[in-house]
């Protein structure tokens, strides 16, 4: 199912979307790209270089209840957290982003299925657009990906300038448009040939930067090299490169309140922070840069592997474009895809 | 450049020269990274240019031995400060001082030239001339300084054992503390909204902490679990009291290297916060930091004439 939506129609779709959805959607905030709940579609940035930070805070919050507990004499109240019910449409999507949240759901279904994500998971509505303006940080096409094929999403959009070329994915997807038919033309052949002009040379602009394939075998033996303790001394031990990226996801779970009540809350952690691994007794496993950062590395493009048969980085660059101290992920690739000899 | 990879390979040659902190060229367009030259052939990787940002004083402590290290005014005001307080041994370093004339906005940079891939870059003069796949540009390096520099008063490292090039003087710059003036103005509603637009959007990613030079407590109050300072959460509440706390532990001490605003992914503009401090400080204790090795921080002195009447 292939259509056409003028640019000027968006603003239109959007509010029948909203009907039936809030609408998640990229926004711009000073210089910054941000994923926002939008109820004024006219801000809605569909065409953007990266977003500061990946919509998969609207899956995965960066601080959520998870439950409240009270207090009363020798009883404890416990009320379970409830996730807001009205669907959402994140709009605007880019590949990379949509990918991740695909990597996102095999742990969050894994040994325990996480219920809070995955009722806001089965309630989102995914709209991706084809990512025309990749920069000098991104690397998809390094780690499987393109800049314009989002596996998994409900509706693709790509901009071709005067209009958008609306491809249905799911059924979801597909009915959504099916409704709202009044909106759209048929996509005509030179409509799909442009479209296809435009993804070829967009992947021209995000040259393959190193060989995954090779990168994962060399994985299992370089765990010890001195590799490691090269490229990491510039690393900071900020959370940056977590927090900013679509597939990192691990949290630490705490309380807030007081002797009487309370909430039991869990919050996004990092592993380049050094007391991510400290434990009560005080001991820490992973005590300087070096064991954080090839954790980092190893988790994604090892671990993550053997646990779910996927490597757990999608190539949006950002932690790369945002580090301050000039970390680089695609050079550590690199070094690794060389291997250990090379140190 | 010639300069600083010969200084530098006649310094690696030492044996009691560990690394030399300086800078390399990074992978995107306008970026310099740190790096730790180790031999000779290291060395020729050394850059120096006003697109080096990176504060580099916070790395001298990841090395047991000596090290040399290229320093700008930024940086040396920094070494300054963590000298004063005993973090760094002086005898630790060979200092290389590095004028400054102000240093560029790598992202500023990077905005201007439209999503273009860039084949290569060079500075000449004020002029900073961009190479692209096909064709090259000509930016004026004064449009992308970075907020801190035009009305810096320090184009000279206040500490350094070699100094590449004659000792500059400033004269009529802007002033550095109008935008504190200007905030200091609004109404308290308009300030309080101000910052909570700014400090809502803060991911406690801590990276304005962990860049800062003079942030070196080996425990950040934000980590603390028993007593916990603030939440975890990053509710505006608890964002508001980290930048605040944080604000005034750099009270005095901070040597507006900007880093803090560099470093924060989310665009807040912490420099603000901290040069109110300065001006606090510079109007009670006529002090500034960084600037004199000599001149003993207010904060952490204590004289026996020191006024008192405020103690109830």
């Amino acid at each position: 199912m292939e259509l056409i939506l003028k640019k000027e129609k968006l603003k239109e779709f959007l509010e029948q979307l909203s009907k039936n959805y809030e609408i998640i959607a990229p926004v711009k905030e000073g210089e910054l790209i941000n994923f926002k709940s939008v109820k004024d579609f006219t801000k809605v940035v569909m065409t953007y270089q990266k977003s500061i930070k990946s919509p998969k805070e609207f899956l995965f919050p960066q601080c959520e209840e998870l439950y409240k507990y009270k207090f009363s004499g020798k009883d404890v109240e416990i009320k379970p957290a409830e996730v807001e019910k009205k669907p959402k449409a994140i709009v605007g999507i880019h590949p990379c982003d949509a990918v991740a949240i695909k990597i996102l759901d095999k742990l969050f279904g894994w040994d325990y299925k996480d219920e809070l994500y995955f009722e806001r998971r089965n309630n989102t509505l995914l709209i991706s657009i084809t990512c025309n303006t990749p920069d000098w940080s991104c690397f998809c096409t390094s780690v499987e990906g393109t800049p314009y094929d989002a596996d998994g999403t409900d509706i693709h959009f790509t901009d071709t300038g005067e209009t958008y070329y609306i491809e249905g994915k799911s059924e979801k997807g597909k009915q959504i448009l099916q409704d709202n038919n009044n909106l759209f033309t048929e996509a005509k052949k030179e409509d799909k040939d442009k479209v296809e002009k435009i993804k070829k040379e967009i992947m021209e602009q995000v040259p393959v930067k190193f060989d995954i394939k090779k990168v994962t075998e060399n994985m299992d033996c370089i765990f010890d090299s001195k590799l490691w303790d090269r490229i990491s001394v510039k690393c900071i031990h900020c959370g940056a490169c977590a927090y900013l990226c679509p597939t990192c996801h691990c949290f630490d779970i705490n309380d807030e309140g007081n002797y009487e009540e309370g909430k039991r809350i869990r919050c996004w952690d990092a592993c380049m922070f050094g007391h991510f691994t400290k434990m009560a007794g005080g001991h820490n496993p992973r005590e300087d840069e070096k064991t954080r950062y090839r954790q980092r590395i190893f988790h994604k493009f090892n671990y993550y592997i053997k646990n779910f048969d996927t490597i757990s980085c999608v190539g949006c660059g950002r932690c790369i474009a945002e580090c301050p101290a000039g970390m680089d992920l695609v050079k550590t690739l690199q070094l690794i895809e060389k291997g250990a000899e090379h140190e | 450049m010639e300069d600083i990879i010969n200084i530098a390979r006649e310094l690696i040659k030492r044996d009691d020269i560990e690394a030399i902190i300086g800078y390399e060229k990074g992978r995107a367009p306008f970026q310099t990274v740190p790096f730790f030259a180790r031999t000779p052939e290291d060395c020729d990787k050394l850059i120096m240019n006003s697109l080096c940002v990176n504060n580099l004083v916070s790395y001298i402590n990841q090395f047991s031995g000596k090290v040399a290290i290229f320093v700008k005014p930024c940086d040396a005001k920094a070494l300054v400060g963590l000298l004063q307080e005993h973090q760094i041994e002086r005898e630790k370093l060979h200092i290389i001082g590095i004028n400054c004339q102000g240093a560029l906005n790598p992202k500023k940079l990077r905005n201007a030239i439209k999503g273009r891939m860039v084949k290569d870059w060079s500075i000449n003069g004020d002029k900073i001339k961009v190479y692209y796949e096909s064709g090259e540009e000509e930016f004026n390096i004064k449009d992308f300084l970075l907020d801190k520099c035009p009305a810096c008063d320090t184009r000279t490292p206040p500490i350094y054992d070699e100094l590449l090039g004659d000792e500059i003087k400033t004269a009529d710059l802007p002033e550095l503390l109008a935008r504190v003036k200007e905030l200091e103005k609004l109404p308290a509603a308009e300030k309080q909204q101000y910052w909570n637009e700014h400090f809502e959007r803060c991911l406690r990613c801590y990276a304005c902490v962990k860049i800062c030079p003079l942030c070196y407590c080996e425990r950040c109050f934000v980590e603390n679990a028993s007593p916990q300072w603030i939440d975890k959460s990053n509710n505006l509440k608890s964002n508001k009291a980290f930048h605040l706390i944080r604000a005034y532990h750099l009270a005095g001490r901070c040597i507006d290297c900007g880093e803090c605003d560099r470093a924060c992914p989310m665009d807040i503009p912490l420099r603000e916060l901290n040069l109110k401090m300065r001006k606090s400080v510079e109007e009670h204790f006529n002090y500034v930091p960084g600037k004199d090795i000599d001149v003993p921080p207010p904060l952490s002195t204590f004289k026996k004439e020191d006024p008192q009447d405020f103690i109830r």
